[in-house]
């Protein structure tokens, strides 16, 4: 499988915040949930993409180019959605497109109407009087009019209505039907992921946690409950986000390590929001954390 | 060189909302009363270009271009570059824009329609349309304080940040003032020699080549501004 965006040994140091080897990469045809909680790095990796941050070593290649030294033939073919609008709010749609247009070689203003047409956004009103779903959905347009190949788009869904969320997943879903295109969608609402992603890459504390497909993720973890007691000795070490309550305990566990567990241990397929939630309890309870990688 | 044109026309189509009304006000306003009273009535315009560069800053910081600056297909430095052509071309246009005006209120002398044409206002009048060499100094003159500042504003904001622009600006003319103060006092005790400066042109055409050059030097103090810009902003991250 070719990958349409490819990232080796990504490095990145902040005074107070460090993007640690990050690799991972997207096969072409496929959407990526990119989840971690807030400040786990989802939007400097995604930065250091579109070469607005400067990286201290590593290799990112989109398209098979370099993001650093063919940054613009790759911003040519790379849509991206941010969290907020990054157009002048004082402007209507049709001097927005006016704007936007010639910086692109393969912009198609048919297109760009269309899609307005189709997301219901009306072309005489300023943008900065647009609900968030309809700044969300114009940066779609905005995407899909110079026919990027690849949408990246960092934390769309925060904030938006349940309609709109539904909305945007759809669009992605029928972007993708597509095989040469792909999708990075970074957010922290994992029902989300669970519903388009085909990829996951966990970011936690600047380090990728997991990296691979969905269903691996979730069929490799469960969220094991019972008494404390019951645990075998083996296994205590291999808990994940460990936490005793006064009548037993709940921790995260890969599925590999369930053969041979007491039936007085109950155990259940961990979601991926289960799988964030103890990973961050990991931390706290400041147990070791491995690299996890299936 | 099609990136920095792109940009321009970025930034035009941005501030042209916000500018084009008061613009054409002021066209209007200043372009009647130097038809009939003075033609250096309309080098008042050139204040009106600044409707076109000062929401720039305001819009972009409200609207995160900096975000749009990282997604476009643009070489960074270029966005930096087309700034300051675009502070150059806007001050360019509005002197062009005066220069036409003067030309059709010399050339029209509707003042001559006016009321009382002996009398000491009108004298006065007059004395300001046959005046060629002051509008011409003028004109230039505007032109060239105006894309200066508003250039060297653009190079410290950028640099420094909005919110140390004013202290710069501050801190700068306080030094210029200082130093012109020590210079005087220097030369009128005799300290150092008295410098001549060299006298403005006696002809028109004199004074036209004059604003030629001026118009020259300024783009090239532009171009070295942008330059300078780009190479500090490129250091730094969107």
């Amino acid at each position: 499988m070719e990958n349409i965006l490819e990232i080796t040994g990504l490095c990145k140091a902040y005074e107070d915040f460090a993007l640690k080897d990050v690799s991972f990469s997207l096969p072409k045809g496929f959407i990526m949930g990119f989840v971690g909680e807030n400040g786990s790095g989802k939007t400097t990796t995604i930065r250091a993409i579109l070469n607005m941050a400067k990286i201290d070593s590593g290799k990112i290649s989109v398209f098979g180019l370099d993001s650093v030294n063919d940054t613009i033939a790759i911003k040519e073919r790379l849509g991206v959605v941010f969290d907020s609008l990054y157009l002048a709010e004082h402007l209507n749609i049709k001097q927005i497109e006016q704007q936007l247009k010639p910086f692109y070689k393969d912009w198609d203003s048919e297109e760009f109407f269309s899609r307005i047409k189709e997301f219901d956004l009306p072309d005489n009103r300023k943008v900065g009087d647009f609900s968030k779903g309809m700044k969300m959905k114009l940066m779609i347009a905005i995407a899909l009019s110079h026919k990027a190949e690849l949408i990246i788009l960092d934390e769309p869904t925060s904030g938006l209505d349940p309609v709109a969320r539904d909305e945007l997943l759809d669009i992605l879903a029928e972007y993708i039907e597509d095989e040469n295109r792909g999708v990075l969608f970074s957010t922290h609402i994992t029902a989300d992921v669970e519903r388009i992603a085909d990829y996951v890459t966990i970011l936690h504390n600047g380090k990728v946690w997991y990296t691979g497909t969905k269903d691996e993720l979730t069929e490799g973890y469960a969220v094991i409950k019972g008494a404390e007691e019951d645990i075998p000795s083996a296994l205590k070490e291999k808990l994940i986000g460990f936490h005793a309550y006064r009548n037993g305990f709940d921790a995260l566990v890969k599925t590999d390590d369930l053969a041979g567990i007491p039936d007085t241990l109950e155990y259940e397929k961990a979601s991926i929001d289960e799988i964030l939630v103890y990973i961050a309890k990991e931390d706290k309870h400041e147990r070791h954390s491995k690299h996890h990688e299936i | 060189m099609r990136d920095i044109l792109n940009i321009m026309r970025f930034d035009y189509l941005t501030a042209k909302p916000l500018a084009l009304a008061g613009m054409i006000f002021t066209v209007v306003v200043f372009g009647t009363l130097s038809m009939f009273f003075s033609p250096i009535i309309t080098t008042y315009m050139t204040f009106a270009s600044m409707l076109f560069v000062i929401p720039l800053q305001g819009v972009a910081d409200k609207s995160g271009f900096n975000k749009l600056y990282g997604i476009l297909p643009v070489e960074r430095k270029n966005i930096t570059r087309a700034r300051f052509l675009y502070i150059f071309l806007v001050h360019f246009l509005t002197e062009l824009l005066e220069a036409v005006i003067i030309c059709t209120a010399k050339g029209t002398t509707l003042y001559k329609i006016l009321p009382n044409q002996n009398g000491e206002t009108m004298q006065m009048v007059k004395q300001s349309f046959a005046d060629t060499k002051l509008t011409l100094l003028m004109l230039f003159g505007m032109f060239t304080f105006f894309c200066l500042i508003f250039s060297f504003m653009e190079m410290m904001g950028q640099i420094f940040g909005r919110e140390n622009e004013f202290k710069i600006i501050m801190i700068a003319i306080g030094t210029l003032s200082l130093l012109a103060f020590v210079f005087t006092f220097l030369s009128e005790h005799d300290l150092i020699p008295v410098v001549k400066l060299p006298s403005l042109p006696d002809t028109v055409s004199g004074m036209v080549t004059l604003g030629i050059v001026a118009n020259v030097v300024i783009f090239v103090i532009c171009l070295l501004f942008g330059e300078i810009t780009a190479n500090q902003l490129a250091k730094r991250e969107l």
